[in-house]
């Protein structure tokens, strides 16, 4: 099971997303609304995962990863984020985020960037019936990220 | 590109990603009445959310909803089913995050393929009433029509000069 901080700045996204996780077997340590709180409480928390939007105020997503990343070389990040932009997706990937999603995201896309990071996790998920038919369901769509140095 | 010229292509981007979202996303059904409308003012609905587009270009997105489809994309959105007590709360939310949405997705089919462009967190307004054009700015809607009512989008920018997005 991973513990995991999730930043949004936004009610329904940081609800979304933590649903998500927790159905997924995996627990939610820490909510944050922008980049300084996710600093803050990533060193107070020290979370296995941190899921991470671009578009916050305060310190958007870009530059908390790469403040996470001098404060823990080997923190793991999901960008979560609206925007589409190839340049988006390259820049978050060089900032050091491990994985990236597109809003609006669903349980399959998240549970396979999170095996993209972590490759030997094992799902103690808690999927309701309903949950489980729609993971069989789901289309993957995920952004090929592996070859972006 | 005159400026007149980008509030319009920057329009069409995104009323064209709103259709795909609304539809494939949301499963609601949306269709793009097909009238782009150059206006003096733009009466808003009760929901009202506005989001800055900056960087390569500086221009104001607003889309206001009818009620009863932002209740409707707000169940859509969120993850399971929402509590009543929670539901007000989420719905704010969900204006600001779908619109953030929508205008993320237009990024890349803006004008010179979005490099450059940034966009502000969401800011969601209630009970505003109206917009006024100014002198110099042009101001453009357009609207998607869903079974739950409409959903309108403006763009607005100042249209002395030209950019070179």
């Amino acid at each position: 099971m991973l513990k995991v901080l999730v930043v949004d700045d936004s009610l329904i996204m940081r609800r979304n997303v933590t649903k998500m996780v927790e159905a997924l077997g995996h627990k939610v340590i820490g909510e944050a609304k922008d980049g300084h709180e996710s600093i803050t409480l990533y060193m107070r928390l020290k979370p296995d995962l941190v899921t991470m939007d671009i578009t916050m105020p305060e310190m958007d997503g870009i530059t908390a990863v790469q403040e996470l990343k001098k404060i823990d070389k080997h923190v793991k990040i999901i960008m979560v984020t609206s925007h589409g932009q190839e340049e988006m997706v390259i820049n978050a990937i060089r900032s050091g985020a491990g994985g990236y999603l597109l809003k609006p995201i669903n349980l399959m896309k998240l549970r396979e960037t999170i095996r993209k990071i972590f490759p030997n996790i094992v799902d103690e998920t808690t999927l309701t019936q309903k949950e489980a038919a729609l993971l069989e369901n789901e289309d993957i769509c995920l952004p090929e990220i592996e070859n972006i140095s | 590109m005159e400026k007149g010229e980008l509030l319009k292509e920057v329009l069409k981007a995104i009323i064209y990603r709103a259709e795909l979202f609304l539809i494939d996303e949301m499963h609601i059904e949306a269709k793009f009445d097909a009238n782009y409308r150059f206006v003096d003012k733009i009466d808003l609905k009760k929901y009202t959310t506005m989001i800055g587009i900056g960087g390569a270009i500086n221009l104001l997105f607003y889309v206001t909803y009818n009620d009863s489809l932002l209740d409707n994309l707000t169940r859509a959105f969120a993850y399971g089913d929402i509590p009543e007590a929670e539901f007000i709360e989420l719905r704010d939310s969900a204006a600001g995050e779908i619109a953030n949405t929508i205008i993320g997705h237009s990024l890349s089919d803006f004008p010179n393929r979005g490099k450059g462009v940034t966009i502000t967190p969401p800011v969601t307004i209630e009970d505003a009433k109206s917009i006024v054009k100014t002198n110099g700015t042009g101001m453009i809607t357009a609207r998607l029509v869903t079974p739950y009512g409409n959903m309108e989008f403006n763009v607005i920018g100042l249209l002395k000069g030209e950019i070179n997005a």
